[in-house]
C-alpha cells in the first residue's frame, strides 16, 4: 500500500515537474542561453552581464547552461534534435555552416545591422559571421594567432631577434636546438593545431585564398607543398619535441613555460596560463614570420553568439545578443578571456606595444599581415579540421606519408566539398532546400 | 495457453519496449544517410555496408588495435586482478585496511582516469618517462602516448590500473567459496600446494573465470573514454580503435549512418566471440 502510495506521488511529481518545465519553454519572457567555452570565471561575468539585461528588461529572464567544450557539440545537436533547442547559443566558427546548412540558425539581418554598433567595430566582423551574405553571428573575440618565444632561450643561443621570415623561423629553430634539452618549436600536432598547416601552406603560396575561382583548392600549389616540407623537416630534424606529434594546447604550454621548446604558434586567451607560471620578462610575442612573398596569413578564428531558428523569442534573442556585444561589456568580455576585441580602440588599451601583446597588436596594425579565415561556409569543414588534418598531418609528420601526398589529400577533400558549395548554391532549387 | 502469454505480457512488454525497439532502431539506421543536426534521412539501402568492406583503411586499422587493445588489457587485468585475488585469500594480518583500498580504481570515473594517466605519461608533469628511461626502456624521457609505435601502452596501462579489481572482486568471491574441507582431505592424501591450486582451485573457479573474462572483453572492447581522453585515436590513428571511430564518426563527423554500420560490423565479432566462449565454458563445467 505504502509502495503504490509512493509510486503515485512520484508519477505526479514528475508529471508536474514536465509540466513546468515545457510551460517555462513557453514562457515568452524566458530566454535560454547555452555557453561552451566555459570557465568558471567567465560564467560569473556572464551571468552578471545576463542580470543587468534583466535589470534593463524588467519582467525578462535569461537561463544559461554551462556545456564542457569536449561535448558541446554532441549535446547540442541532441538539443537541436530533440526540439529543445536554446534561444541563443555559442557559436565557434567551424561549426557554423554545419547548423546552417541544416537551417538551424536565425537570420540576424532584419534584427541587427551595423548601425547599432560603434564606429571603431572591426570592418569584416559582420563578413565573418556571414554565409552567402547572411548574418549568422557575431563574433565576440577574435583567436588570432601570432608567434610567442622564449627570451632566456634566444639569450642562451645567442639569437637576437624573433623570426621575421619563414627560413629565418628554420634556422632559429635550429639554433634553439644545440642548446641541451630544448627544441626550438613547439609542435601542436593534436587536435586544435591543423590551422598551423593552414598558415604555412597558405604563406608559402603567397596567397590567402584557400580556393582559385574554379573551386579547386591552392593546397596542392607547389608552395603549399613546400609549406608542408619545411614544417615536416623541422620536426624530422628533431627541431621539435619528438612526441609533440600528438601535442594538444595544454602540452604546447607546459612544454613552453618548461623550456622543453622554445617557439610557439597561439592565441592571445592563452597567455593567461603562462602568466602565472612564467616571468613575464622572460617570454614575448612577434607576428607570425613572413613567406617568400613578404606577407604572412595569420589563421584568425573566432567564436560569436548566434539566434537559433527554432527559438519562439528571436527579437529578444537578439536584444540580448546585442547587449552581450555592446561596449562597455565586451571590454570586460575581452578582458578576462585575453581575446583580440572586436572594437579596435579597446584593442589598443589591451595589448600594448610594450607589453606580452606587441606581435598581436603588430598583426592587426602592418599591411604584411592579413587574416586567414578557414572556409568555415563548408560543412565539412569540422572534420577536415578536427579529424582528417589531425590523423593524416600525424602521418606525414612520422614519415608514413609525403607532404606531397598529403598535400593532395587534403586539396582532394576540400576541392570537392567546394565544387558541392559552389553547385548548391548556384541552384537555386537546393538553397530552398538548405533553407527550409 | 492465452492465459500464460496474458501473464508473460508485462515482461515481453518491457523487453520489447527497452531492448528490442533501441535495438532496432539503431540498426535501421544504417541504411540511411542520417545527418543529426539537420534530421535528414535518406534511404541508401547496403551502399554504406559497402563502403566498410572495400574502402575503409582506418576501420582496418582499427579493427586489429580493437584486439589489441582488448588481449592485452584483458591478460594484464586478470593476471594481477587474479595474483591480488590469491594474496587477499591467503588471509594475512592487516587484510581488513587494505582491502579496501584496492578497489578505490574502481570508483574512479574513466574520463579521470584517462586525464590523471595523460599527465602520468607526460614529461613535464609526470614521473613515468623517467621511470622508464632508468629501467632501460627509452632512451630519452619521452611521451609514449606520442609515439606511434607503442602509444597504445598508454591507455592500456590506464585500463589495466582501472580493471584489476574487478577481476579481484569476482575471483576473491569464487576462491572463498571453495569448502577448506577439500583442501584438508587432499593435503591428508598429500598433495602439494601447487598441485592443490592446479586440481583443486582453478577447475572450481573455472567457470567464474570464463564468465568474467567474457564480460570484461566485451566491455573493454567498447570501452572508448580512456582513449579518447588520452590520445583522441592518434598519433596517426594508431590507437585508434573501433568504438573511438565509431564515436568519431558519430559525434564528429555527425555521419549516424555509417556509425551504425560500424557499430553493427562490432556486435557482429563480439557475438561471435561470446558464442565461442559460451561453448567452452559448457565444456569446462562438464569437465568438472
Amino acid at each position: 500500500m505504502i509502495k503504490a502510495a509512493m509510486i503515485f506521488v512520484i508519477v505526479v511529481l514528475g508529471y508536474a515537474l514536465s509540466q513546468a518545465m515545457s510551460d517555462k519553454d513557453h514562457d515568452p519572457n524566458n530566454l535560454l542561453i547555452v555557453e561552451v567555452n566555459t570557465s568558471p570565471e567567465r560564467t560569473k561575468l556572464l551571468r552578471g552581464q545576463l542580470d543587468s539585461f534583466e535589470a534593463a528588461n524588467p519582467g525578462m529572464t535569461v537561463d544559461v547552461i554551462s556545456l564542457s567544450w569536449g561535448q558541446a557539440f554532441e549535446k547540442i545537436a541532441m538539443m537541436v534534435a530533440g526540439g529543445k533547442a536554446p534561444d541563443v547559443v555559442e557559436m565557434p566558427d567551424f561549426w557554423l555552416s554545419r547548423y546552417v546548412s541544416a537551417g538551424q540558425i536565425a537570420d540576424m539581418t532584419p534584427y541587427i545591422n551595423e548601425d547599432d554598433f560603434d564606429d571603431d567595430l572591426e570592418a569584416d566582423t559582420f563578413d565573418y559571421g556571414s554565409i552567402n551574405e547572411t548574418l549568422y553571428t557575431i563574433p565576440y573575440g577574435y583567436y588570432l594567432r601570432a608567434l610567442i618565444y622564449n627570451k632566456k632561450l634566444f639569450a642562451e643561443a645567442g639569437i637576437e631577434k624573433p623570426p621575421l621570415t619563414l627560413d629565418d623561423f628554420y634556422n632559429t629553430a635550429a639554433k634553439l636546438s644545440e642548446l641541451p634539452g630544448v627544441s626550438g618549436f613547439c609542435h601542436h600536432g593534436g587536435r586544435g593545431g591543423p590551422v598551423f598547416f593552414y598558415w604555412i601552406m597558405t604563406t608559402m603560396n603567397g596567397n590567402v585564398d584557400f580556393f582559385d575561382e574554379a573551386g579547386n583548392s591552392t593546397f596542392y600549389n607547389q608552395g603549399a607543398i613546400d609549406g608542408l616540407t619545411l614544417i615536416r623537416d623541422i620536426y624530422k630534424n628533431g627541431y621539435a619535441p619528438k612526441d609533440s606529434v600528438n601535442w594538444g594546447l595544454n602540452e604546447t604550454v607546459s612544454g613552453f613555460y618548461s623550456g622543453t621548446c622554445a617557439m610557439l604558434h597561439l592565441t592571445p586567451d592563452s597567455l593567461a596560463a603562462l602568466n602565472t607560471r612564467m616571468d613575464p620578462d622572460d617570454f614575448a610575442s612577434t607576428p607570425m614570420p613572413l613567406g617568400p612573398s613578404g606577407k604572412s596569413f595569420p589563421h584568425l578564428g573566432y567564436i560569436g553568439w548566434s539566434v537559433m531558428e527554432q527559438s519562439t523569442k528571436k527579437a529578444a534573442a537578439f536584444k540580448l545578443v546585442e547587449h552581450l556585444l555592446e561596449r562597455e561589456n565586451h571590454k570586460q568580455w575581452a578582458e578576462l578571456s585575453g581575446l583580440v576585441p572586436i572594437y579596435k580602440e579597446i584593442s589598443e588599451d589591451i595589448f600594448d606595444e610594450d607589453g606580452i601583446g606587441a606581435g598581436w597588436l603588430k598583426t592587426t596594425q602592418d599591411d604584411r599581415w592579413s587574416y586567414m579565415i578557414n572556409p568555415n561556409y563548408l560543412p565539412e569543414i569540422a572534420e577536415f579540421d578536427s579529424i582528417t588534418v589531425v590523423q593524416s598531418g600525424q602521418a606525414m609528420m612520422l614519415g608514413e606519408k609525403t607532404p606531397e601526398e598529403t598535400a593532395k589529400m587534403w586539396a582532394d577533400f576540400l576541392t570537392a566539398a567546394q565544387k558541392k558549395y559552389i553547385a548548391e548554391n548556384e541552384n537555386p532549387e537546393n538553397e530552398s532546400k538548405a533553407n527550409e | 495457453m492465452n492465459k500464460a502469454w496474458f501473464y508473460l505480457a508485462p515482461t515481453l512488454l518491457f523487453i520489447f519496449l527497452l531492448v528490442l525497439v533501441p535495438l532496432v532502431t539503431g540498426i535501421s539506421y544504417a541504411f540511411y544517410d542520417f545527418d543529426l543536426i539537420s534530421g535528414t534521412k535518406e534511404f541508401v539501402g547496403f551502399d554504406q555496408f559497402k563502403r566498410i568492406l572495400s574502402e575503409d583503411e582506418i576501420f582496418t586499422m582499427s579493427l586489429v588495435n580493437t584486439l589489441f587493445w582488448t588481449s592485452s588489457s584483458l591478460f594484464f587485468q586478470f593476471t594481477f586482478g587474479f595474483a591480488l585475488a590469491l594474496i587477499l585469500n591467503s588471509g594475512f594480518k592487516g587484510i581488513k585496511f587494505i582491502q579496501p583500498l584496492l578497489f578505490v580504481p574502481w570508483a574512479v570515473p574513466s574520463f579521470l582516469i584517462g586525464l590523471m594517466w595523460v599527465w602520468m605519461f607526460n614529461p613535464v608533469t609526470g614521473p613515468l618517462p623517467y621511470i622508464f628511461e632508468a629501467i632501460g626502456l627509452m632512451d630519452a624521457p619521452e611521451n609514449i602516448l606520442s609515439d606511434p609505435d607503442h602509444a597504445m601502452w598508454g591507455p592500456i596501462t590506464a585500463n589495466v590500473w582501472y580493471g584489476i579489481p574487478f577481476f579481484t572482486i569476482m575471483l576473491l568471491a569464487a576462491l572463498k567459496s571453495i569448502p577448506g574441507e577439500i583442501y584438508e582431505a587432499a593435503s591428508i592424501d598429500g598433495v602439494t600446494r601447487f598441485q592443490a591450486f592446479r586440481y583443486i582451485t582453478v577447475p572450481l573457479i573455472a567457470p567464474t573465470i570464463i564468465i568474467t573474462l567474457l564480460i570484461r572483453a566485451i566491455w573493454i572492447s567498447n570501452f572508448a573514454e580512456i582513449i579518447i581522453v588520452m590520445t583522441g585515436g592518434g598519433p596517426a590513428n594508431s590507437t585508434q580503435i573501433v568504438s573511438t571511430y565509431i564515436y568519431d564518426t558519430a559525434y564528429q563527423k555527425m555521419d549516424f549512418g555509417y556509425a551504425s554500420v560500424l557499430s553493427i560490423a562490432l556486435l557482429f565479432m563480439l557475438m561471435l566471440y561470446g558464442l565461442t566462449l559460451g561453448r567452452i565454458r559448457r565444456k569446462m563445467i562438464s569437465y568438472v
